[in-house]
This record gives C-alpha cells, sequence and structure tokens, in this order.
C-alpha cells in the first residue's frame, strides 16, 4: 500500500474527494481531454515540481478556488499501484503514479469511496 | 548507472555507454522497461542521441530519430502510452531547472543541460506539453561543431 498525495485547490480536492478522479477534468478555458490523474507518492521523490508548487499554480489560475491544498489519498492498495504500472514504464521508485483508462485508473475509481483521504493545508 | 537528474550525480559517475545494459540502437518495438522505468528509458534516450548522433523528436505516439547533420529520418511507433511520452516530456524540463538552472515550464518552452556523465554532452530540448499540442525535439550539441 502507498499514500499518495495531489496538489490541487480546495475546491477540487473537495469535488475529487466526492466524485472521484476526473480525467476528463477541463481547466478553466482548457480543452477537453482524457489526460488521466496524476499523484505522487508521498514524500517523493519529485522529480518534477513539489505537489506544493502545483498546487499554488492552480490557485494562482483559479484564486477563487480555496487556495492551495494536497489531497492525501491513504492506503492505496497494491493492486491499484500495479494496475497504473502493467508494463513496468512507472515503478514506484520514480515517484509518480499516472492513473489512465486502462492503466489503472478503473481499479483507482473502484476503491475510491472505501480510501481514507485528508487535505493538507498548503 | 545514475539516472540523470534523479538527485545529486555523484563526481566520477559512469559515462555513457557504461553501467547498465543497453544497445546502442533503442529497439523499440521490443523495449522492455528496467528497474528505474522512465528514468531508465530517459537515460537510453541521452545515450542513443550522444553515441549515434542523433535528434530525438515526437509526438502523438510517434518517435523520431534523425542522424545529424542531416540524414534520414526514421519514424517508430512510441511503445508506451500517451501519458509516458509527457512524463518524459516534463522531465526534460526539470532537467533543464536542475542542471542547467534554467526555468523551463513543464508545459513546454526551450531549454538545454549537459549531462553530467562523460563525455558531458549538451542537450537543446524544444517541446510543447499541452492536452492540445505535444511535441519534443531533443538535439545533441557536439562542441566540436559550430553552434
Amino acid at each position: 500500500m502507498a499514500t499518495l498525495v495531489h496538489g490541487t485547490t480546495r475546491y477540487r480536492a473537495e469535488q475529487i474527494i466526492r466524485y472521484g478522479p476526473d480525467p476528463r477534468y477541463m481547466e478553466p478555458g482548457g480543452l477537453p481531454v482524457n489526460d488521466g490523474f496524476s499523484m505522487y507518492v508521498d514524500g517523493g521523490p519529485y522529480m518534477y515540481k513539489p505537489p506544493e508548487e502545483y498546487a499554488k499554480g492552480k490557485d494562482l489560475q483559479c484564486p477563487n478556488e480555496g487556495g492551495p491544498v494536497i489531497l492525501v489519498v491513504e492506503n492505496v492498495p497494491d493492486d491499484v499501484l500495479d494496475a497504473a504500472n502493467r508494463l513496468g514504464i512507472l515503478p514506484l521508485s520514480f515517484g509518480v503514479v499516472q492513473f489512465d483508462y486502462g492503466d489503472g485508473l478503473e481499479e483507482l475509481l473502484a476503491v475510491w469511496p472505501f480510501l481514507p483521504k485528508v487535505i493538507r493545508d498548503v | 548507472m545514475t539516472p540523470v537528474g534523479a538527485n545529486a550525480i555523484p563526481v566520477g559517475s559512469p559515462p555513457i555507454g557504461s553501467g547498465a545494459p543497453h544497445s546502442a540502437v533503442i529497439d523499440w518495438a521490443n523495449y522492455k522497461p528496467r528497474e528505474r522505468g522512465v528514468l531508465d528509458l530517459i537515460d537510453d534516450i541521452l545515450r542513443h542521441c550522444a553515441e549515434d548522433r542523433i535528434r530525438f523528436s515526437g509526438g502523438h505516439g510517434t518517435v523520431t530519430e534523425t542522424p545529424l547533420p542531416c540524414g534520414n529520418p526514421r519514424s517508430i511507433a512510441f511503445p508506451f502510452r500517451n501519458s509516458i511520452f509527457r512524463l518524459i516530456m516534463a522531465r526534460m524540463a526539470a532537467l533543464c531547472h536542475e542542471l542547467s538552472s534554467q526555468d523551463v515550464s513543464p508545459y513546454g518552452g526551450k531549454g538545454s543541460f549537459t549531462d553530467p556523465r562523460w563525455p558531458h554532452v549538451c542537450f537543446q530540448v524544444d517541446f510543447m506539453n499541452t492536452p492540445a499540442e505535444q511535441r519534443l525535439e531533443l538535439t545533441p550539441v557536439f562542441s566540436s561543431e559550430p553552434a
């Protein structure tokens, strides 16, 4: 099992907790896409900007969404993590878990209601 | 081999072309990820570009290798989902920051970094990594060539 984190705004974090990750989420003014859902392993390594920076960036883009936060999802089961890494290209040691349709997203959504979730202030 | 950009590169780290098993040419159709996954893949791409003097470009499910300075390009299907290619591009931006202190957005831009491993090849990166457009051009620059 692993604890995963996602930097975002408070409004979006609350929506994600309630409805689950939406890989078709469209940024304000953005394009309709199917972009998957990315999370970091809590504590890193962070091969890109740390989640706090992503949260601050989204807050800058959307300052009316309650401020930057970290969505923390605990106890993500190994079979869900494995499904996001079917071909072995994204091991947990990389620090990024990328959920796409056909690559872990369905498995994540199936257990989503049962996973402990916390919103951490930035 | 220490993956490029995966934390600090120790002085005296192995040169490109030593360490992890690899072939000079990336066998894209049969590529099997190793222990470090996408980090190994990025190392393989950098090594291939440096050793074989290849410009690497890609986007929308295809990668293209062009021998420098003006050889015939060879295009191959990228064997992983598109989000992996987007992670590779964003990692290029992170390498520009970590190795050259350049502020390049993970969503696109231009930058450069020098591989700290021998022979210290400089790479120029030009990419666009947005939902609407994804393209990458990675070009090794050799010091004996005019800029």
